[in-house]
């Protein structure tokens, strides 16, 4: 009696453990799968932004002269913004930041609801143009709620 | 007892349970992490998401060495005088550095970059080596031109284990312009276009191209690309108009070569710029006579191949036209028609040329050259050429340059060398140091002298007033003081010379009027090249309107302008003085001398050539007159005493003591002689009085005009002509001076050496 | 008895209390990284190496071969250009529309259309009779030609966006084959023909430029070896009996559309230094 008491236990503890054990996990690979997608799109599109030289076309007008105005650069974010969220996958929320070689942000455009995905992930690929300098091209693509 | 047991036992349970669960879950996660680490397809992953990594970071590798090469290969295409690449590849570092800094703090990626020297580039053909720590290397200016870089990196990702990984990058533009022809009226090139370490270049609206072609007036113009057809394999053929005329000959083609300058731009700025020749061949033909004659008690020949003539050395000047020039002579290149006239020396940066000489066309040597910037001004209504200083080798070649070059003629069967003007491809090429004996010693007020091998040159002039161990000061006058090798004084040779002054007492001095100015001395490159001395002759230019009187030491601007451009050459014996005088206002006084030259006492004998039949003298038998020698000693001359000596030629000289001076005279001078003086005479003065003492002099003197008749120049009298100073090694011996008439008619007008054109070379 | 009642309560108690700990130390220790056998997306993608975004020509017939042999079960697959390019005729000529794969226009493009008319291709050498070619530039995402489409002809569209380019080529399905055998390096690549046919002449469409690039080839048997040019992305074989066929260098489109997305990104596909942009997506079923 209670030798069976004692295993029935056992086997409670067990299963009550593997129970919690899986469902854990699972949401973790639920979440990591998320993040693995969202890492590779996003390492992509900064990837091909940077080979692409799409984003330094529009960076070169504004640039050459040394300076950003502010309206320079409030234009010059909604058309990154416009060509970014283009080329993403549909039903991603989208962030490009780029930093130059001091480390200023040259362009921080982003999609309204960024700010609340749950889950975010970000690629990156530096780039060097001939005449405007190096940079480092940050996107982070994020699924929302 | 059973329950003791039982309580026990249920213990051990729960024990060995928890140690179940515990190893359980321990070995759960231990098992995780290997089958994460270790498992074959997991580390496969892993090194596919660092091969991306490191695949983004080579591509920007490329970009980064097409910053580095753009940057250097557009300032040096299209800027004038920046044309150091080695600061081009130390700015760039700053850049390489920011890179790896970005890469560290933004990437994780630890990246270390280095430049190895990379060699056996093959492109079109030929080999390219990129040397250690050069990064990039610009071949440019032939029919193939190439720009080439490399760059090799170490990266290192530590969180992800990945240590020393090594990638490099290749970056470049070449082309080769193949072929062309002048097809209806339009001309058609072939160009094969290569892109990095030889990828065909497929894309044409990836590149940018311009094609210039000059005029006859040697200007470059831009060409219109009509038209482009890919024919495969990187090779386009371009349509262009106008039609370009060929230039020149060449072995293959005697209409020659269509001159063309073609440079390209890639998207990402980097440049490659070629021309469809490499060089111009030119022929230099001397046209002095093998045998002179003179008169010596009946006709005389003196065969100049005997002995050879070692010091039949023309120092030439070619401009951009390729016209030769020399003393003041202006020889055009020889050509029989328009065409014939080869395409011009492009503008590229003067330390890339390089000029070969050849007696056979075969085997050639390099030979030194310098180049000079020339100008033509108008001097008091007058064209003139003058020196305006050594050019910056860093600069682009153009119309005022000068390639300044020794043409040697050491046999009298030597009638004609080959030159080859060319240039480096290698942009890196720099001017060659060429070894000088010529030294410039200037610490004024002491020195200022232009020392060579055979002779040193005090520049007396306001910097320098006053010879060295000469009793009579300058005072600023210009003049010339002749030493021998080892510094013993001859004394000042003066230029041009007017008027007199009464001292009082009955003592006149006389030829007080002289140039009064400072002489500009160009003895090194300038610019960045100040390191770099003049190989071929150092330039010495006076540029006055004044002149001082040499009694009173009053000074006048209102007399005669002196213009002199005098240079002393590297390994020769002679020096050369070219004149310009030009006449203010009106003057009349005695004394007027073309030049005076003193001899320090040192000369034994002397004599000089004469001119017209009917007088005594000694002629060259051209026109076959009947002359007659008169050689002299300065012995039997007595103290204070000035012989003057009528129908003065091109030539006189004194000798002895080892040592014989010959001046050498243009026929411009001999005709200014005339013109103005009306009776002009050779003369020699044996001593001058300084404080009782008598000082010999022994000197060479032309005057416009008998000693104590008037000479009047008028208001804009001008006459411009050379005079040659050439030192030899001579004994005492009475025939002494024929080692000096030999090399007279190189130095005549009508000797002047010519130019013609060989061929176009087109080869690479 | 209560005391040993309650004492085995503790005891359960305290074994959840140290079960629960020692789950939330494994659970927090354990890290994101997934095992490649535990997700059919995840195992194909490091397999086929859809980690990189940089691909030859060789790996991208590697990706539809993996597919086809090993997970079109369990997945679907849809290699195609970048952009979503549709070519239609109009009342004047004919119309190009691009669009993203996510519905969206881009604000800029250069757009050109090649035609390469198939008449002139049976028994003569191309000549520009035969080839009609159009460039414009577009902020709209569509633009007209006057370009006529005729459904036996071969159209040749290229869409770039600055140096991103892609293309599509429209072609009757009767004359495109899928000859095409890739390898690691485009010296030994080749085309396997049908046995009997003899190619007289070759073409290589390399859409960033105006007009078919004729080629040399050598033949030995079946194997056609051409001389590729950079940026090459199809060929036109012409045979002696007046055939001509369309070989694709790249397996695209590959449509086999099914299932959920799970992965969609961008490839940049080096051609000899010539790159143009694919888009892929893998779906789960």
């Amino acid at each position: 009696m209670k030798a069976l008491e004692l295993a029935l236990i056992a086997i409670l503890l067990v299963t009550l453990y593997a129970t919690l054990c899986t469902r854990t996990l699972s949401m973790k690979l639920a979440l990591e799968n998320d993040y693995w997608r969202l890492k590779h799109e996003a390492t992509s599109l900064a990837r091909v932004l940077a080979d692409s030289e799409v984003l330094f076309y529009l960076l070169e007008e504004v640039l050459k002269d040394g300076t950003i105005t502010a309206q320079e650069r409030e234009y010059m974010n909604n058309r990154i913004r416009t060509i970014v969220t283009a080329l993403a996958p549909p039903n991603v929320e989208v962030k490009v930041i780029v930093v130059d070689s001091n480390y200023n942000t040259i362009v921080n455009a982003s999609t309204p609801l960024i700010n609340e995905c749950l889950t975010a992930a970000t690629g990156k690929a530096i780039y060097t143009h001939s005449l405007i300098g190096i940079f480092l091209i940050m996107v982070t693509l994020g699924r929302p709620l | 007892m059973r329950r003791i047991l039982s309580r026990r036992g249920q213990l051990s349970i729960i024990t060995v349970t928890t140690l179940a669960l515990l190893t359980v879950s321990m070995v759960a996660v231990i098992v995780l992490y290997q089958r994460e680490i270790y498992r074959s397809e997991g580390a496969e992953a892993k090194s596919i998401a660092i091969s991306e990594v490191l695949d983004s970071i080579r591509s920007d590798l490329k970009r980064l060495l097409a910053l580095v090469m753009s940057n250097a290969s557009r300032t040096y295409a299209f800027h004038p005088y920046y044309h150091n690449l080695t600061v081009f590849r130390e700015d760039a570092l700053p850049n390489v550095y920011l890179w790896t800094s970005l890469l560290s703090t933004k990437y994780d990626a630890l990246v270390h970059i280095e430049f190895p020297e990379h060699n056996n580039i093959t492109l079109f053909g030929g080999n390219y080596t990129i040397q250690e720590n050069h990064m990039f290397k610009l071949y440019w200016y032939k029919p193939v031109a190439v720009s080439i870089g490399y760059v090799k990196a170490t990266v290192s990702i530590p969180k992800a284990g990945i240590y020393n990984k090594t990638i490099d990058a290749y970056t470049g533009l070449s082309m080769n312009i193949e072929h062309f022809e002048n097809v209806g009226n339009e001309t058609k090139i072939r160009v094969r276009i290569l892109v990095d370490e030889g990828y065909p270049l497929s894309d044409f609206r990836a590149i940018n191209m311009t094609v210039l072609y000059p005029d006859f007036s040697y200007y470059w113009r831009k060409a219109n690309i009509k038209d482009y057809k890919y024919l495969g394999m990187g090779r386009w053929e371009i349509t262009i108009t106008p039609q370009v005329q060929p230039m020149g000959i060449t072995s293959s083609d005697p209409d020659g070569v269509i001159p063309l300058r073609v440079y390209i731009v890639d998207w990402r700025g980097i440049v490659a710029s070629g021309l469809t020749y490499s060089g111009v061949r030119l022929v230099v033909r001397k046209n002095t006579p093998d045998v002179l004659y003179y008169y010596q008690g009946g006709y005389q020949t003196l065969d100049r191949s005997i002995g050879g003539t070692p010091d039949e050395i023309y120092t030439v000047e070619l401009d951009w036209n390729f016209s030769l020039h020399f003393l003041l002579n202006e020889a055009p290149l020889n050509i029989t028609s328009p065409n014939e006239k080869p395409p011009p020396i492009p503008p590229i940066p003067v330390k890339q040329f390089r000029v070969y000489i050849s007696s056979d066309g075969v085997s050639w040597d390099l030979c030194p050259f310098q180049s000079e910037y020339w100008k033509k001004i108008t001097w008091h209504g007058h064209e003139v050429w003058i020196p305006v200083s050594p050019a910056n080798p860093a600069y682009w070649f153009n119309e005022s340059c000068r390639l300044v070059f020794r043409v040697p003629f050491y046999t009298t069967s030597e009638r004609h060398k080959y030159i080859e003007i060319t240039w480096e491809a290698d942009c890196d090429a720099d001017l060659v140091n060429w070894p000088t004996s010529l030294i410039y010693n200037y610490s004024p007020p002491t020195y200022k002298d232009v020392i060579s091998e055979t002779f040193m040159v005090e520049l007396i002039d306001t910097e320098h007033p006053q010879m060295r161990g000469y009793p009579w000061a300058y005072n600023g006058i210009a003049a010339l003081g002749y030493r021998d090798a080892n510094g013993s004084a001859f004394g000042p040779a003066n230029i041009h010379l007017f008027g007199s002054e009464p001292l009082g007492g009955g003592i006149w001095a006389l030829g007080v009027w002289r140039p009064y100015g400072t002489w500009r001395v160009f003895s090194k490159y300038a610019g960045p090249y100040s390191w770099a001395s003049l190989p071929v002759r150092i330039l010495v230019i006076l540029n006055s309107t004044q002149v001082m009187n040499q009694a009173t030491g009053e000074v006048r601007d209102d007399y005669y302008d002196t213009l002199a451009i005098a240079y002393v050459i590297n390994g020769s014996k002679y020096m050369a003085c070219l004149l310009h005088i030009y006449w203010e206002s009106t003057e009349s006084d005695y004394g007027a001398w073309m030049f005076s030259g003193m001899g320090g006492g040192r000369p034994e004998k002397f004599m000089y050539l004469r001119m017209r039949a009917t007088v005594a003298g000694v002629g060259v038998v051209y026109n076959k007159t009947e002359i007659r020698d008169e050689i002299e000693e300065y012995s039997r001359m007595p103290h204070g005493s000035h012989w003057e000596y009528d129908d003065p030629n091109f030539f006189c000289t004194h000798w002895g003591s080892g040592i014989g001076r010959a001046l050498l005279l243009s026929r411009s001078a001999v005709n200014a002689l005339y013109t103005i003086g009306h009776q002009p005479r050779f003369a020699v003065t044996k001593s001058g009085r300084i404080g009782g003492a008598w000082v010999p002099q022994h000197s060479l003197e032309y005057e416009f005009n008998r000693l104590w008749h008037t000479t009047t120049f008028h208001t804009g009298d001008y006459y411009s002509y050379w005079f040659v100073f050439y030192q030899y090694s001579a004994g005492s011996g009475w025939n002494e001076w024929l080692k000096g008439y030999k090399y007279s008619p190189m130095f005549l007008e009508d000797y002047a050496p010519t130019i013609s054109l060989e061929e176009v070379d087109t080869s690479w | 008895m209560i005391y040993r009642l309650v004492a085995e309560i503790a005891c359960t108690l305290m074994l959840i209390v140290l079960i629960a700990a020692i789950y939330a130390r494994q659970a927090s220790i354990t890290s994101l990284m997934i095992s490649s056998l535990s997700v059919d997306v995840v195992s194909f993608t490091s397999r086929t190496k859809l980690y990189s975004s940089m691909f030859t020509i060789n790996k991208t017939w590697e990706l539809i071969e993996m597919y086809e042999d090993e997970f079109n079960h369990t997945l679907g697959l849809f290699l195609v250009p970048a952009f979503n390019i549709t070519f239609i005729p109009t009342a004047t000529g004919s119309k190009v529309i691009v669009r993203t794969w996510s519905k969206h226009i881009i604000p800029f493009l250069n757009i050109t259309v090649l035609r390469i008319i198939t008449s002139g291709l049976t028994d003569k050498v191309i000549d520009s009779t035969d080839i009609e070619y159009k460039e414009t530039e577009t902020s709209v995402g569509e633009a007209d030609f006057s370009i006529s489409y005729n459904s036996s002809d071969i159209y040749v569209i290229f869409v770039g966006l600055y140096r991103f380019y892609t293309y599509t080529i429209v072609a009757p399905e009767n004359i495109t084959r899928q000859w095409y055998v890739a390898s690691n390096t485009s010296k030994t690549d080749y085309i396997e023909v049908e046995s009997g046919i003899t190619v007289n002449r070759t073409y290589l469409i390399i859409p960033h430029y105006k007009e078919p690039v004729e080629a040399n080839w050598t033949q030995s048997g079946n194997r056609v070896y051409v001389d590729e040019e950079p940026g090459t992305v199809a060929y036109i074989l012409t045979t002696d009996t007046g055939e001509y066929f369309l070989v694709n260098r790249l397996p695209i489109p590959y449509i086999a559309r099914k299932g959920s997305v799970e992965l969609f990104k961008y490839l940049i596909c080096n051609i000899d230094n010539v790159n143009y942009m694919l888009a892929v997506e893998v779906r789960k079923v």
